[in-house]
This record gives C-alpha cells, sequence and structure tokens, in this order.
C-alpha cells in the first residue's frame, strides 16, 4: 500500500511543479492622472516577498507601458511612481492583463532656482516668453500680459506690435485660427493656460518662400498648456452695474477648443459700458471690405481721455479651423457685430484763411448711429516646402442707420469783432448699406533648385448705396450708389537665393478696376450738376526686373517695374465742361529694400521708393455731392498724377540676456502734384471741396527713438520713446495756394515697479508739444497724460485692489479749466481657479464734461465732450 | 572654453544631482594619477542633461576647461542622446541613437548618500559597468549616457575600476535645462566621433606632445593666456595625463 502511495506521489508531483512552474506574463496598460495621460513614470513588477524588481518599464508620450517578466509566483506587485505623481502600489494576479493606473498628481513643491534668462530665452529668430514669469495676480487674460512683454505693445486700438512694426500672424498653437482678429484671443484665452509666447522674428508664413527676404515684421505664436489642449474651455461673464442715468450691463459666453486638428472659438459678448474696442476687428491689414462710403454725418468726436460712448453692442464670433494634414488647414469664420453708438459734444473749428482771417464754426451736436455688420470668411491653406495655395473667399455687408441733430453757429472775422454771427438747427438722417465679396488666391511654386513663381489674384465686386437727408432750417437730399468690380493680379518669378549672392528674376502685375456710380442730389444752393453718373475703368499692366543681392545675413532688393495704364472716365455731360477722359501713360516705379541681420543683437532695415499715382476715381466726378450738411465737393474730369517718394530706415537692437530692447526709426516722405485739393469756405464756414490746376508738394521727416529696459531688482521695467516730427505742406484755401508747417515733439515713459512684493506700482507719461504755422498763423498746442495705477494684493491668490488715476494737462486751453484727474478702482476677488468677482468704479470724480485744445492742417480745434458719469459694476467670471 | 550665447531653454528640472567623477590614470611620467572633478545631472520629466559642475554654476573655470569635460543631452531630441565635446582646436557635436542598456539587476543593496539603493550590471559603450539605482528617485536617467534603470543612478563603477561616478548630493530643485550650441561646431556621427577621439588622445604621442596632430592650417589664432595656451579659442592642457577612454 505504501508502494501505491509512493508511485502516486511521483506521478502527482510533476503535476504540481507543472503548476508552480515558470512562465511568461505580459502586463500592459496606460497610466493616467484626470484626463491628462502621464509621460515619463517609471512603472516596476515586484516580488511580493522581498519587493525586488523583476520588471520595469517607462510610460511613453500616451502614457501607455508595457512590461515583460519571467515568474513562478501567483501574485505580484504593480508599482507606478513619478516625480509629480503618489506612488501607486497594486497586487495583481501573475498572468497577462491590461492593468490601467488612476494616479493622483503630487504637487512636490521645489526650490526654485532663478536663472537670470530663464524669464525670456530665444535663438536667432525666436523669443520664447515664459508666462508664468511675467503674471501679476491680477492678470486674467493673456494680452494682460502680452502687454508687459519686453519688445512687445499693443495700441489702444488693439494693434500687436514688436519693436515698433506691427505683427503679421498671430498663431495659437502654430495655426492661424483667427486670421487677423486676434483681439478675441487677447481678451478671451486666459493668461493661466498660456505657458510661452514665442515671437516669430522676421516671419515667413509661407514655407516655400522662406529661403526669399525676410520679413521685416513679426509673430506670435501662444503655446498653451497641456491641461487646455483637447478640451472644450467654457468661460462666462456676467455683469450688472448703475451710473446716475441707466442701468449697466456686460455678458460674455465663450467656448474654446484647442486638438491638434481642429480648433474653434466662439463667443458672444454685449455689453452697454462704453467699450468702443470692437473684438472682431480684423488687424492683418488686408481689409476686404474697401472704402466706398462718400457721404456721412456730422458726429460727436470721442474724447481722448474718459468714456464718452453711449450705447450698447453686441457681437457674435464663430472662429473655426479644421487641420486636414500637416500642411492642408481649413478656416470657416463667421463675425457679426450689432452697435448702437450715441454721443453729444460741442466742437468749435477756426478755419485759419490765407489773407490772415479766421473763420469759426461752433456746433453742438447729438447724434445715434445702428451699426450691423456681418462677416464670413471661407479660407483653404495648403502649405508645402515646394508649394504653397491659399484661396480666401470672403462675404460682407455693413449696414449704418444714423441720425443727429446739430445747433451750429458762425463767425467771420468781422462778426466775431462785433458779436454777431448766424446760427441754425440742422437733423440728419444717414442710410448706408454695403455688400460685397472677394475672393484672393495665393500660388507658390517651387522647384527642387529652387526656382519658381509666385501668383496673387484679388477678385472683388461690392455694392453701396448711400442716402444723407438734411432737415430743419436746410434741406438736402444726396442718394449716390456705387458698384465697383476690380481684379488685382501680381505674378513674380523665385530664384534660390542661397546658391548665388546675385540674382535676376521678373515681376508683373495685371489689376483692372470698374466703378460706377450714380448721383443725385436736391440742395438749394447747388445751381449746376446735382445729378451724376459716372463710369470708370482703370486698366495697367506692369513688367519689371527685380535684382536681389545675398551675403549671409545681408539681403537687399532693386525693383524697376515699367507700369502701362489705361484710363476711361465717363461723367453725365455738364454744359460747358469736359466731363469725360481718356488717356494711356507709361510709369516707372522703382523700389529699394535692404534688410542686414549684424548680429544677434543689431538688425538694419532701410527701404526706398518712388512712385506716380492717378486721380482716384472719387476725385473725378464732376457732379455735386453732399458730403456732409456742411460739405459740398465738386472735381473735374482731370486725369492728373501725383507723385510719392520716400525712404525709412531702422535699427534695432535686442539682448535677450539682459532684457534690453531699443530701436531708432526715421522716415522721409515726399509728394507732389500739379492738382491741388483744397477747400472754400462760404459765409457760414461750410466748405465746397474743389481741384485746381496748382502744382504743389509737400515734405514730412520723422525720427523716433524707443527703449526698454527689464531689471530683476522689485522687477523693475522702464520704457522711453522720443519722437521728433517736422513737416511742410502746400494747402489750398479760398483758391489760394498756402504754405504751412508743423512740427511736433512727443516724449513717452513708463515705470513699472513691485513696491514690495505683491504692490505694484506702473506709471505711464506721455507729453507731446505741436506747432502750426502759416503766414499770418502761429498756433502751438502743449499737452501732459499722465496715468498712474496702484495694484495692491491684500490676499495672496485671492483679493486684489486696483486703483488708478488719469491726469491731463492742456497747455492750450486759455480760459477753460486745463487739468482734469479721472479716478477708479476695481476689486477682484478669486473665489476659486475657475470663479472671480470684480467690482469697478469708473469715473470716481464724476467729472461730466471734458475739454480740449488741439491742432489740424490750418485748423484749430476746440471741443467739449459729455462723459459717462460714475458707474459701479459686479461682474462675475466663471 | 566659451559657448556660444545662443541658448534655448528645453525644460525645466525635478531634481538636480551632483557627482565626484574620478578616473585612475597615470601622468606623462608613467606615475599613478587620479582626474577628479565635478559633474552636475539636471533631470527633468524627460530628459537630462550632464555637464562640468562648474559651468552648470556659471563659472569658468580653466582646470574644467582643460579637462574637456562633455556637456550630454540625454533624450534630447527625443530618443537620442546629444554632446557637446572637445578634440582641439575643435568642438564636436553628436548624436546618436538612445541605445537602451541591458542592465541585469542583482539582489545586493546599499545606502549611498541617504537613500536605499539596489545593484545592477550592463554594459555600454564597450566596457562594463556596475551601478546603483534609487526607487526613491523615480527617473530613469544617470550621469553621463548611463541610464535605463528604475530609478536614479547614484553609483557607477566600470569593470576594470578606472571610471568612478558618485553622487554626493541630491537637491530637489526646479531651473531650466538650456540647450547651448557653440558657434563653428562641427558635427559628426558619434561612433565615427569616438574612434578619432581615441585614436588621436590614445597615441602614445599625446601625453608628451598634447598638440602633435594640429596642422598649422587649423590653427586660427594662438595665445597665452595666463600661463594657459590657447589655441583658436580652445585651451590646450599641456600636460595631460594617459587618456582613458570612458567609451569605445
Amino acid at each position: 500500500m505504501t508502494r501505491f502511495w509512493f508511485i502516486l506521489l511521483l506521478l502527482v508531483a510533476p503535476l504540481r511543479a507543472v503548476n508552480a512552474q515558470t512562465q511568461i506574463i505580459s502586463v500592459s496598460g496606460q497610466a493616467r492622472c484626470g484626463t491628462e495621460k502621464v509621460v515619463g513614470a517609471l512603472v516596476t513588477m515586484l516580488q511580493p516577498t522581498d519587493s525586488s524588481i523583476v520588471a520595469y518599464a517607462t510610460t511613453d508620450k500616451q502614457g501607455l507601458y508595457t512590461l515583460k517578466a519571467t515568474i513562478q509566483l501567483s501574485e505580484v506587485l504593480l508599482s507606478i511612481s513619478g516625480f509629480n505623481i503618489k506612488r501607486k502600489t497594486t497586487r495583481i494576479k501573475a498572468h497577462s492583463q491590461t492593468f490601467d493606473f488612476h494616479v493622483e498628481e503630487e504637487n512636490k513643491t521645489l526650490r526654485e532656482v532663478v536663472i537670470k534668462s530663464q524669464k525670456l530665452w530665444g535663438n536667432r529668430d525666436t523669443l520664447n516668453y515664459f508666462v508664468s514669469a511675467y503674471t501679476r495676480g491680477k492678470d486674467r487674460s493673456i494680452g494682460d500680459v502680452l502687454q508687459k512683454l519686453p519688445g512687445i505693445t499693443i495700441e489702444n486700438n488693439g494693434v500687436i506690435k514688436y519693436q515698433g512694426t506691427p505683427i503679421n500672424h498671430f498663431y495659437i498653437e502654430n495655426l492661424d485660427m483667427l486670421q487677423g482678429r486676434y483681439n478675441l484671443a487677447t481678451q478671451g484665452i486666459k493668461a493661466e493656460d498660456v505657458a510661452t509666447v514665442q515671437v516669430l522674428e522676421n516671419h515667413e508664413h509661407i514655407r516655400s518662400r522662406q529661403d526669399q527676404t525676410p520679413s521685416e515684421r513679426a509673430a506670435i505664436n501662444l503655446k498653451l498648456k497641456d491641461k487646455v489642449k483637447g478640451i472644450w474651455s467654457k468661460s462666462a461673464n456676467l455683469g450688472a452695474g448703475h451710473n446716475f442715468d441707466e442701468s449697466l450691463w456686460e455678458a460674455m459666453l465663450q467656448a474654446m477648443y484647442f486638438g491638434k486638428s481642429k480648433q474653434h472659438m466662439l463667443r458672444y459678448s454685449g455689453d452697454n459700458l462704453g467699450r468702443s474696442q470692437e473684438m472682431g476687428t480684423d488687424h492683418y491689414g488686408f481689409s476686404s471690405e474697401g472704402n466706398s462710403r462718400m457721404v456721412s454725418l456730422v458726429e460727436h468726436s470721442s474724447p481722448p481721455i474718459g468714456n464718452g460712448l453711449f450705447g450698447y453692442r453686441h457681437s457674435i464670433n464663430l472662429n473655426n479651423l479644421a487641420k486636414l494634414s500637416d500642411s492642408i488647414t481649413i478656416n470657416y469664420n463667421f463675425n457679426y457685430s450689432h452697435n448702437l453708438a450715441s454721443g453729444h459734444s460741442f466742437s468749435q473749428i477756426t478755419y485759419l484763411l490765407p489773407n490772415g482771417e479766421k473763420q469759426l464754426l461752433m456746433e453742438d451736436i447729438a447724434d445715434r448711429t445702428h451699426t450691423h455688420s456681418a462677416n464670413v470668411q471661407l479660407i483653404y491653406e495648403k502649405n508645402l516646402q515646394h508649394r504653397y495655395l491659399k484661396n480666401a473667399l470672403s462675404l460682407w455687408g455693413r449696414w449704418n442707420e444714423g441720425r443727429g441733430d446739430i445747433r451750429s453757429a458762425h463767425q467771420n472775422q468781422l462778426s466775431m469783432l462785433n458779436g454777431t454771427g448766424g446760427e441754425s438747427s440742422i437733423s440728419q438722417a444717414l442710410h448706408y448699406r454695403s455688400l460685397g465679396m472677394s475672393n484672393r488666391t495665393h500660388w507658390v511654386h517651387r522647384t527642387a533648385k529652387g526656382g519658381g513663381f509666385e501668383w496673387t489674384s484679388t477678385n472683388r465686386v461690392s455694392t453701396t448705396p448711400q442716402t444723407l437727408i438734411i432737415g430743419g432750417e436746410r434741406r438736402a437730399h444726396q442718394d449716390i450708389e456705387i458698384t465697383s468690380i476690380s481684379t488685382i493680379n501680381g505674378f513674380s518669378l523665385l530664384r534660390n537665393l542661397r546658391t548665388r549672392k546675385w540674382t535676376l528674376s521678373t515681376s508683373g502685375n495685371l489689376n483692372t478696376s470698374y466703378t460706377i456710380l450714380t448721383s443725385a442730389l436736391a440742395h438749394p444752393n447747388i445751381p449746376v450738376a446735382p445729378h451724376g453718373d459716372m463710369n470708370h475703368l482703370r486698366s495697367s499692366v506692369d513688367l519689371g526686373p527685380v535684382a536681389q543681392y545675398t551675403s549671409g545675413a545681408f539681403q537687399s532688393k532693386l525693383s524697376v517695374p515699367i507700369a502701362l495704364t489705361y484710363t476711361a472716365l465717363n461723367n453725365a455731360v455738364v454744359e460747358g465742361e469736359e466731363t469725360d477722359a481718356h488717356r494711356l501713360r507709361l510709369y516707372l516705379q522703382p523700389s529699394f529694400s535692404l534688410q542686414w541681420k549684424a548680429t544677434d543683437y543689431l538688425t538694419f532695415n532701410a527701404n526706398a521708393h518712388y512712385s506716380a499715382s492717378e486721380t482716384p476715381w472719387r476725385m473725378l466726378l464732376t457732379a455735386n455731392v453732399m458730403q456732409n450738411y456742411r460739405s459740398l465737393s465738386r472735381y473735374r474730369a482731370t486725369l492728373d498724377n501725383s507723385y510719392g517718394a520716400g525712404t525709412h530706415f531702422k535699427v534695432a537692437f535686442k539682448d535677450i540676456f539682459t532684457s534690453m530692447f531699443a530701436h531708432l526709426e526715421g522716415s522721409w516722405q515726399r509728394s507732389w502734384s500739379d492738382i491741388a485739393y483744397g477747400t472754400t469756405l462760404d459765409a457760414q464756414a461750410h466748405t465746397i471741396v474743389e481741384a485746381t490746376y496748382m502744382p504743389n508738394h509737400s515734405n514730412r521727416y520723422i525720427l523716433t527713438a524707443y527703449g526698454r529696459k527689464d531689471i530683476d531688482w522689485h522687477t523693475l521695467q522702464i520704457e522711453l520713446s522720443a519722437t521728433r516730427s517736422w513737416g511742410k505742406s502746400e494747402m489750398l484755401r479760398q483758391s489760394v495756394l498756402t504754405t504751412y508747417r508743423t512740427t511736433g515733439y512727443a516724449l513717452r515713459g513708463t515705470l513699472s515697479f513691485d513696491i514690495v512684493s505683491g504692490y505694484r506700482l506702473d506709471y505711464r507719461s506721455t507729453w507731446q508739444r505741436q506747432r502750426s504755422t502759416a503766414p499770418q498763423h502761429t498756433f502751438t498746442h502743449d499737452e501732459l497724460n499722465q496715468r498712474a495705477e496702484l495694484s495692491l494684493r491684500l490676499w495672496p491668490s485671492r483679493l486684489f485692489l486696483n486703483l488708478h488715476a488719469s491726469h491731463t494737462h492742456n497747455n492750450s486751453l486759455t480760459s477753460e479749466r486745463k487739468d482734469y484727474l479721472f479716478i477708479g478702482s476695481s476689486l477682484q476677488f478669486k473665489l476659486s481657479k475657475k470663479v472671480e468677482f470684480n467690482l469697478n468704479g469708473d469715473n470716481l470724480t464724476n467729472i461730466r464734461s471734458y475739454s480740449s485744445r488741439s491742432i489740424g492742417d490750418m485748423e484749430n480745434f476746440y471741443s467739449e465732450y459729455y462723459l459717462r458719469p460714475l458707474s459701479i459694476t459686479l461682474t462675475a467670471h466663471i | 572654453m566659451f559657448y556660444g550665447q545662443v541658448k534655448d531653454s528645453i525644460a525645466s528640472t525635478f531634481l538636480v544631482a551632483h557627482y565626484d567623477y574620478t578616473c585612475r590614470t597615470s601622468d606623462n611620467k608613467g606615475e599613478n594619477h587620479i582626474v577628479n572633478y565635478g559633474l552636475t545631472l539636471q533631470v527633468a520629466q524627460d530628459m537630462a542633461c550632464t555637464m562640468g559642475q562648474k559651468r552648470h554654476n556659471g563659472e569658468n573655470d580653466k582646470n574644467e576647461q582643460l579637462l574637456y569635460v562633455p556637456t550630454t543631452w540625454q533624450n534630447h531630441p527625443e530618443g537620442k542622446i546629444t554632446s557637446v565635446e572637445t578634440i582641439p582646436p575643435y568642438r564636436y557635436l553628436t548624436t546618436e541613437k538612445m541605445a537602451e542598456i541591458k542592465w541585469t539587476l542583482l539582489i545586493e543593496r546599499d545606502t549611498i548618500c541617504g537613500l536605499p539603493c539596489q545593484k545592477a550590471t550592463g554594459t555600454y559603450g564597450g566596457r562594463a559597468w556596475t551601478a546603483w539605482f534609487t526607487e526613491k528617485l523615480p527617473t530613469r536617467f544617470g550621469p553621463w549616457r548611463l541610464g535605463g534603470l528604475p530609478g536614479l543612478i547614484v553609483r557607477a563603477v566600470s569593470a576594470d575600476s578606472i571610471h568612478r561616478f558618485e553622487c554626493s548630493k541630491v537637491e530637489p530643485t526646479k531651473e531650466a535645462i538650456t540647450y547651448t550650441v557653440p558657434e563653428g561646431i562641427v558635427k559628426s556621427a558619434r561612433a565615427k566621433f569616438v574612434k578619432l577621439r581615441n585614436r588621436i588622445f590614445g597615441n602614445p604621442n599625446y601625453v608628451s606632445n598634447p598638440s602633435y596632430y594640429i596642422k598649422p592650417a587649423e590653427i586660427e589664432s594662438m595665445a597665452v593666456i595666463k600661463g594657459m595656451v590657447v589655441l583658436g579659442g580652445t585651451p590646450i592642457d599641456m600636460k595631460p595625463a594617459k587618456f582613458q577612454p570612458l567609451d569605445f
């Protein structure tokens, strides 16, 4: 029996050995922390008995790992660890399986070593700004931070400049979704969602043109943090408040998505807070809408300081981009805005007459204008190394309905002495509509050897009916309808600039524009030509050589195109006058540019040009046109030329390690023509704009110096600029050609620093002096504007107080008040990372009117603006 | 030697480790000599950089310059090891695919730098290495070109005991890792560079005449600055020790 059990044991033992024998297992899976993949974490397989490692791996870019081990165990330990995650260990069965880790973030407080160049670093053509190094507690949007970055300035109208030159592209994660409407991003994207702001100097977007002469302009690219990529970010602002006159409100709803192949920005915003900046403005400079406005209201003017804009606005912006491949993108954008703008101001214009006399026009203006504006864009772009194709189709519509009332008074030299003059009450109504479509195609083709061509074609059609109706003590009615069709085509041969120093190529253009204008005017003072029909056709073809010299970082280009133009003008018949004209002309329009990147610190740019242009169609209409209630125009059918020549230079310095930026810029412009356009003032100070054969010229010089330095001591930023301008012009007034000179100086300075940590002072000051000198007249205008802003961190990361004061001193105001002080404040409370409240107080000194003086071309202006009263608003940001 | 001022910050560290590197060799008289200098390893989430400790601290140290201490970036660009090394009068930029070192984990344990460590052996660049790593610091990187273990390598000794990296200090510090490429650098494949370096520095003439291989046409300029001979911007060690290559 014993033998039996022994034999049985011998038989069973191998079976047991089989059960405990070595096996190869494979465990794989993914590691996630919330929705984010965990990259670079260590995953180890351990023996439960002594925690010795049997296999290990590192998670890849997708957070995936795979472990293979040969073991004899029934269970193993699986452990994950990394610098920013909590270590996690789990016991699992020892067989092949998929095991996903869900870990928690562990924010270890690391001692931060501040290296001077950490905030800002860069290669020759790219600057990188660490956003977190420039963000202050109260900064919300990336626009708040952009203003602080060295080398970058944001103008009052929202245009972003780098080293004084407007940027040519604004990317988000290397994609241009907004196509120029980048205010939507600067105001809509939170500063905390942006990791780095890149400035791409001398940026050329088209890959197949990157070996050509680099652009002077830079581009900006926002690199977002991983936490906002690939997810919908939603935010909302809701605000309410009151001033002494009305209830105030504001609302903003926004959703954004930034993924690898798609980007979306959907936004509604509206308020009645008197904000004049339109978020949807296209800043790239390629306006498809053109300018066909010939009639307008005389409107209230906007104060240079304080808020004089009443009314409300709504806007919807739907911007989308789809990336079909590495090189192909499609944009489809829709932007709509509806504004009601109203205001009230008083102005006094002193016209200087050639005989030494003056004429005064005083106007008390109240007006309101409804504007609807819509724009649809469809853009296809394919951007390869040797080929580029972009087609942009744009449809737009703009509707204005305006009404206004004016009480006007006028005085001439005699009535000024007698204290007499005339008065009148006028009502105005404007109906304006513009509908149009344009299609722009851009095609670049390069060969393997570096040759190729570039072709652009812009085709546009628009119709613009507009009506101005004047009522009250004087009645008039102006109808105009303009239809324009144009095609603008350019072609140039491209060469390989890298293999040779000298290259010769060709460029050409073929342009045609056809304008049809019908005009009907009913006006008591117009004896002749109240109606007009005009057809204007202009065709031009130009061709010329382009010589380029390239040597290392030095590039220069000379272009000498010869242009042949044909113009045909037909106006409605006016008795006793020539109303038609035809002309064939040859023009030479050379231009030269050079760029030299001397070192990583210094860059030189210079250019010069000579050009000739023909009388534009709007100055060839022989019928009378009422431009506004007090201005009539009538021209002659005379095709003539205006000439221009100019030079511009710029020396830019940049040292990113000492955070110093500076540039010196100068320009000279001269223009001359045989036809002078001027004004004749009647007894009521109403103007008639006319053209007369009278050779005239003008010169203008501008010199600007700019410097900015950042110092680590108290995070100090200091910025200075100085501008000097000088001009000499000839102007036709009362049929007399008068020479006048203008000189101007402007000094601007900015100083920002931390008084102590959490308490920051920003101070900005602008002083300018303008002087206008004409025979028997001299006007001087001095103005000082200052703004100080104190930001206080009352409770770290939670409560911030901002106090700001603006002071203006206008030396030209004689008997009126010269100094104004505007005070405002805001209290910001961050309830959490996502929720924030703002209590804003504007115009706390409740200044209801503001006066200023300024000078123009042989005119002196005095204005009084009626301002929005003290207001308090509470806004929640989610 | 001065690096060009073209810098690009590529990552932020989680820790910075300082090492003592020692090399047992002989001097120009044939007597035993130990070469010793400090190295700093900057470790980020998915890359690391090793450089001379003086250079890391921003100092232009004469001795460190004469030792031609390389600067090495692991996993930059992704999947590659890049380094800047010197064979006077030139500096070389080499890139190679990150080799997966096949480590054998052993059960032996020790405490180094106050950290519990486990032993492992592996081969890299033609040398066998014994490394000690700590799971407490969860990174796969180590000094110079060593790495691939489930924790920071705090000690590494070559099998013949000639080369030794010993960690002296680890700091949980956040600083920028910069990628600096000197102007005028020569790009070369790693294998080709290693062959050239070992041939030049391993030549018996090198110890007695360290500039034997430099052709007069290659010398743009020559200067003696504070007793140091500088050729074309690169200092030359006129009394070098016998060269012991780290890799073959």
